[in-house]
């Protein structure tokens, strides 16, 4: 036999084998460190759990914005890149998945990161999870789970105050990113969008926990390696009373308009609404577009938040603060007295600028002219104040300036100016400069200016508080989890500089308008002190001469307005009420105001005792006692030095908090 | 005891020492391990290791039969064992069962793959043509075995199973080499091989072969569809060490991200949970194996019996070769197991029926 051939075998043989041991060789050894590391990324991964969102309360704990279990059926867009397709279809024939559904996910999907969970569709119902969860082996890479969700029981009572969160978009993202939170959300989080709800979003949000899980090939959990849990959002308590507020949207009923009152020695808001409103859970995931083009093209604009952002002249409300700043300015007097002839006409001109209903009301004082509104008296006001004296005293009213209220947006309303004006029609020669008459019909609070709900409260809540100036707020308390108090809202008091005397001169001119003057009807059988203002705010300027125009109807109607506030000795509540297109104040926007007062501060009565027990009962915040969530280890043998290294991270993270 | 007379013990005694009872004790240390890795790989389920168990047993017992078998007797089968593996095959290609589009599975009652029996039945008949003449062989000699090779290789290549085809081809190869298959004919071919290989990867090559092939040069061109495999089987070496993860501690062979880790990739349990010393140890035992079975080739009488136990030994070692080759991202992904390691099966008493022969081979040395 050939000798050569049983080399030849030999050496096959031992060379095949050494190749083998070789290439073992480096993969084990020099090759080790990195594929170990490529092991256990493959089975670590880390998860993030979700705080849950503060819940938000009233004064008396009934919680106004909610979480309630919602489940939700999501896929990683690694998996889904190629065949999302055939993943909508296995969907569609188990789920109700609509056109929007899919082009919601899409949008999702461009700001979501790799290793977040993308949601297809939130908010399954139990035979839909139950038809998933069964047929999930066939797609292994879905992930059906349950997670808290906002829920807003009230709907549309609070859209304007407290508002809504929903997912974070592309905008929320970059503001997250510039206050360096990054960290603390996800592509698919919720986010405070608008309301009390944006503005408090860091102290509602909490912070996610994390979680190192291992899991299989499939993605399939299989055990935990290490935990931080979450740290559950703080509670807010609101200032606002929930029956006040429905109360007060009850008497607004189906009429466009706002309510604002405000305790005036807190400066706590206690109602807020706006009408018409919308439900704020339509807009949790994104609102779908027939709920949308419904919203927006609602010529009732239920959109609008008419308490903080919509502007209206304020009318006769006005006349008290212009009163007030006068006797301050020195261009009135107590002993001042003024013969009302039923009009007034600025010298060297015949044009009459009339008394409402061109009542003549002879000589009266500043207190008169409060209580029985003189149109005639304030139009000399204006016109002797000036405007540069008018916009430098009533700012200390806060007109035309933020409250600063707690709410991400606010409008400012408009006190106008000489520089405004020349501003504002700087392209008409005719009009750019500031004219007499513009200061007359400024006088009785026509003309350029117009304020917010809230500013008209606002500054009522100053002249009822006898020139303590308290912020306006929703913030009462923030509170743990627990029930215990983390933060209470204490800001100091600033005071304006008008005399006390001044003041009550015209809180007195504000109590005989209940008792004698425009608003006597509204003040009648009050079984408190009540002194308030009534309003109409003309919606377009009326011909010379004539109460009827061309401009009829429903929609040319003048605007309603009535500030007032009560007890009159010790001031609990103060408020501005307008109700668009209702006419003449005392007549709609008087009885609203009256019934709010009595629900208020009548109810510790009898009567509203009785009504108590018939109101439903709503679901109120309850402590928790705080859980003590130790960080559970697996009992791993598998490489335990490097998994002692993950966990000494983790430990020292939790240990911090 | 009683019956057991002093002459019938010698007897007895002279029998068991008349075996290369190296090689079985070899083979039986590589059952044991088989039944340890076995018991890891299929995640500790007692009903697969009985199963595995009892092929194990099986197939013992078969290749001590046919180690009692004459070799002579042996030879004789060589040609009616051929005639039925062709028919066999020509079968599968009629009427086969069809598995992920490749047939080569026989359904008679239970399923068989006929392909394998062709891994003895042409290195027989190669070697039984090779020993009729008692002249040097010639040229026509050595082409009458590459047709008996060549018509069951191209029949199996055909179902189409490439990787059983080439085990074949090896399997008849190796006994023209040990014969005298002169080196110019050998590097003639290989030259020509080279030369015709693009041409079978136009017209040869099905397109999942060809993917094999290009994912085996780069295996992250496709790392979630058919270079999967082979990262994972290389994370789960290389994640093994020096030491290894201990028993039954591998996570990539655990949490499932092994493929097929039972049958061929069943290496990647023991250089994941024993480490470099486990993969070690396990290629000493191949490589005691292969020197035993040389050494009966050297030894053997006779060209049928030294080509058989050379062809049976170096295709052992070629399915070490090839199957821990393609774990470790040497050789594209073929469906060879690991000898004696990878869940039982028609592969491993295949194998012990080659042992078997080379027992049977050695025996006859012995008496003789």
């Amino acid at each position: 036999m050939n000798k050569s051939r049983v080399v030849a075998a030999y050496l096959f043989i031992i060379c095949g084998l050494l190749v083998l041991a070789l290439r073992y060789a480096w993969l084990q050894v020099s090759d080790h460190n990195i594929l170990l590391q490529k092991s256990i990324n493959n089975y670590s991964s880390v998860v993030a759990t979700q705080p849950t969102r503060g819940v938000i309360m009233d004064s008396e704990s009934v919680i106004l914005a909610d979480n309630k279990l919602s489940y939700a059926v999501a896929i990683l867009p690694k998996y889904s890149r190629n065949n999302i397709e055939s993943v909508f279809d296995f969907l569609s024939s188990r789920i109700n998945l609509t056109a929007f559904d899919k082009k919601n996910y899409y949008k999702q999907l461009n700001i979501s990161k790799n290793y977040d969970w993308v949601i297809i569709k939130d908010g399954l119902s139990n035979i839909e999870v139950a038809k998933l969860v069964a047929d999930s082996y066939q797609m292994p890479n879905l992930n059906v789970f349950g997670h808290t969700k906002r829920y807003y029981p009230f709907q549309d009572l609070y859209a304007h105050s407290i508002g809504y969160v929903g997912r974070i978009s592309q905008k929320d993202k970059s503001k997250i990113e510039s206050a360096g939170n990054e960290k603390n959300y996800m592509s698919n989080d919720y986010f405070g969008k608008s309301g009390i709800e944006q503005y408090y979003e860091s102290d509602l949000r909490g912070f996610m926990g994390k979680k190192v899980i291992r899991t299989d090939a499939y993605g399939n959990e299989v055990g935990l390696i290490a935990n931080t849990p979450a740290t559950d959002g703080y509670a807010l308590q609101l200032t606002i009373n929930n029956r006040l507020q429905q109360k007060a949207s009850q008497l607004l009923g189906s009429r466009k308009g706002a309510i604002v009152a405000i305790d005036p020695q807190t400066g706590g808001v206690l109602a807020f609404v706006s009408k018409p409103s919308y439900d704020a859970n339509l807009f949790l995931d994104g609102i779908s577009p027939s709920d949308w083009e419904d919203l927006r093209e609602d010529d009732r604009n239920p959109l609008l938040n008419r308490a903080s952002q919509g502007t209206y002249p304020p009318g006769s409300t006005f006349k008290p603060f212009l009163a007030a700043v006068s006797l301050y300015a020195g261009v009135r007097s107590p002993s001042y007295r003024f013969n009302d002839i039923g009009y007034f006409t600025l010298p060297g001109s015949t044009h009459r600028f009339r008394n409402s209903g061109d009542e003549v009301l002879g000589n009266i004082n500043i207190v008169d002219a409060v209580a029985h509104s003189s149109d005639a008296f304030f139009y000399k006001l204006g016109l002797d104040m000036g405007v540069d004296r008018m916009n430098k005293t009533l700012s200390m009213f806060s007109f035309g300036a933020k409250t600063g209220i707690d709410l991400p947006q606010e409008n400012t309303g408009l006190l106008p100016s000489r520089a405004w004006k020349a501003k504002r029609f700087a392209k008409n020669p005719y009009q750019k400069n500031w004219l007499p008459a513009d200061s007359v019909t400024m006088g009785v609070g026509q003309g350029f200016n117009h304020y917010t709900p809230l500013q008209m409260a606002f500054a009522t809540s100053i002249l009822a508080n006898s020139g303590t100036v308290r912020r306006p707020h929703f913030l009462d308390k923030i509170l743990k989890k627990d029930g215990s108090i983390y933060y209470t809202y204490n800001e100091s008091a600033g005071h304006l500089p008008i005399s006390k005397s001044d003041l009550t001169l015209i809180q007195n001119g504000m109590v005989r308008v209940m008792q004698v003057g425009t608003g006597k009807r509204v003040g009648a059988g009050a079984a408190y002190s009540m002194a308030g203002k009534t309003g109409t705010a003309q919606v377009v300027g009326l011909q010379q001469g004539s109460r009827k125009s061309k401009f009829s109807g429903e929609k040319y109607k003048d605007h309603s307005w009535f500030i007032a506030y009560a007890p009159v000795e010790n001031p609990k509540i103060a408020i501005a009420v307008i109700v668009e297109n209702a006419g003449f104040g005392a007549a709609v926007a008087g009885p609203i105001v009256r019934q709010v007062f009595d629900t208020y501060l009548l109810k510790h009565s009898v009567v509203s005792n009785e009504s108590a027990v018939l109101e439903p009962t709503y679901k109120k915040f309850k402590p928790e006692k705080e859980q003590v969530n130790p960080i559970k280890h697996e009992d791993n043998v598998i490489d335990n030095d490097l998994q002692e290294e993950e966990q000494g991270d983790l430990n020292e993270q939790s240990d911090s908090e | 005891m009683s019956n057991l007379t002093p002459s019938k013990f010698r007897k007895f005694i002279n029998y068991i020492l008349n075996f290369d009872y190296l090689l079985i004790c070899f083979i039986l240390i590589l059952f044991v391990c088989n039944i340890f890795t076995q018991y890891s790989a299929n995640d500790q389920f007692m009903d697969r290791i009985y199963n595995d168990i009892a092929y194990l047993g099986i197939s013992f017992v078969i290749m001590l039969i046919i180690a009692n078998i004459k070799i002579s007797k042996i030879r004789s089968m060589a040609i009616p064992l051929y005639i039925i593996s062709l028919i066999l095959i020509a079968l599968v290609l009629v009427m086969g069962v069809k598995v992920n589009g490749a047939r080569r599975w026989l359904n008679i009652g239970i399923r068989i793959q006929p392909s394998e029996l062709c891994k003895i039945s042409v290195p027989l008949l190669v070697a039984y043509v090779l020993s009729i003449k008692n002249t040097v062989l010639g040229y026509k000699d050595y082409f009458v075995g590459f047709i008996i090779i060549a018509i069951p290789f191209l029949m199996i290549a055909k179902q189409p199973d490439l990787g059983t085809g080439i085990l074949v081809f090896l399997s008849g190869f190796f006994i023209l080499f040990i014969a005298g298959l002169p080196w110019k004919v050998i590097i003639y071919s290989i030259i020509s091989l080279i030369v015709a290989s693009p041409l079978a990867w136009k017209f040869l090559l099905h397109d999942y072969q060809k993917h094999r092939i290009l994912t085996l040069i780069d295996p992250q061109s496709d790392p979630l569809g058919k270079g999967y495999h082979i990262i994972q089987g290389i994370i789960a070496i290389g994640a093994g060490g020096l030491f290894g993860k201990g028993y039954l501690h591998g996570t990539q062979v655990h949490l499932n991200f092994i493929p097929e880790k039972h049958t061929d990739f069943v290496i990647t349990v023991i250089a994941e949970e024993f480490g470099y010393i486990g993969v070690a140890c396990i290629l000493t035992l191949y490589l005691l194996i292969a020197l035993r079975g040389l050494r009966i080739m050297r030894l053997a009488d006779g060209i049928f019996a030294k080509t058989l136990a050379g062809s049976i030994t170096l295709s052992f070692i070629s399915y070490v070769l090839i199957n821990m080759g393609m774990v470790g991202g040497i050789f594209p992904v073929v469906g060879v197991p690991l000898p004696l390691i990878s869940y039982g099966g028609t592969a491993t008493i295949v194998l012990m029926v080659g042992f078997g022969i080379l027992l049977s081979i050695d025996r006859k040395r012995r008496y003789s």
